[in-house]
């Protein structure tokens, strides 16, 4: 541990994480929430940019039809 | 649907376990290491909470708590405000998977942690697995757009401190930034792991004045 750890906080975001961001897919939002929950649990992101301004995340993928009791299970 | 039937076939990542006189660079540590996003808390032989990922970066960019050494090395002050422990989501294989979902949704944070049928934290469940999991095991007939949220971007030029404080008063678990026409991003538990590791605090060698960069980040630097 170095004497100025607080330092750390100081760098951008783009340099500290260039080694660690993951690319987000871009998804039409007209596509089925299967289809999403295919192509994202196959990225690290687990997540979907949505017609360049919305986005999906784990909590809009799972919770958010769960709580509108649209989920079924196979 | 049982849990259980929900997870067969599925590895369940163990729990990380911490006890209350930890620091935040010990938890912090243990977090990144194993890459979860929250800890258990055992007192007295028993879950006593958890402590998740979102708490520590909490803590991490609140100076009211004293110099960031003070913060690091001090013990994490559970059970108070900034750490409350009680509440922590317990959910058994037997249950029903509605049930943890429902927990989910009422505690409003994606992690849950499994116990066995004698009450032992056996594994802790997290969103991005059931996303997974859903893609072979659930139906909807939603359509994308009805679930997705507002993007906020951040322009990647923010402090590291500016952009976890971004995310604290948005309840966002992770920032996204675009790089030419491609969109990126990093989450909380990628924060945790990149503060928390050989390349966070240790690598301070690298950013020396007068050295430069590597060359493999100006390039990522110029697109």
């Amino acid at each position: 541990m170095k004497d100025d750890p607080e330092s750390l906080l100081d760098q951008t975001v783009k340099f500290f994480t260039m080694d660690r961001a993951s690319q987000v897919p871009v998804l039409d939002g007209s596509r089925k929430l299967e289809e999403a929950w295919q192509i994202c649990g196959d990225v690290p992101t687990t997540a979907a940019i949505v017609n360049d301004d919305m986005m999906a995340t784990p909590w809009d993928l799972v919770i958010k039809p769960f709580i509108e009791r649209k989920l079924e299970f196979v | 649907m049982k849990l259980r039937d929900f997870l067969k076939g599925e590895t369940v990542p163990a729990p990380v376990f911490v006890a209350p006189s930890f620091s935040l660079s010990m938890v912090g540590a243990l977090l990144a290491s194993q890459d979860v996003s929250s800890a258990i808390v055992m007192k007295d032989g028993k879950v006593g909470g958890a402590v998740y990922g979102y708490q520590v970066i909490r803590f991490l960019v609140d100076a009211s708590y004293g110099s960031m050494d003070r913060r690091l090395h001090d013990e994490l002050p559970m059970d108070s405000d900034m750490i409350p422990l009680a509440g922590v989501p317990l959910v058994s294989e037997m249950d029903e998977f509605e049930t943890t979902l429902g927990k989910i949704a009422q505690k409003r944070f994606g992690d849950v942690i499994l116990i066995s049928i004698d009450d032992d934290p056996v594994g802790v469940l997290a969103l991005p697995l059931v996303v997974r999991l859903l893609s072979r095991k659930g139906k909807c007939k939603m359509k994308l757009k009805e679930v997705s949220s507002p993007l906020k971007l951040v322009t990647g030029d923010e402090s590291i401190l500016e952009a976890l404080n971004f995310m604290m008063a948005n309840r966002f678990r992770r920032v996204v930034f675009k790089r030419g026409s491609a969109f990126y991003s990093c989450t909380e538990r990628e924060f945790l792991r990149a503060i928390f590791s050989f390349r966070g605090w240790t690598s301070e060698d690298e950013r020396r004045p007068g050295k430069p960069p590597r060359p493999d980040r100006q390039i990522l630097h110029d697109g």
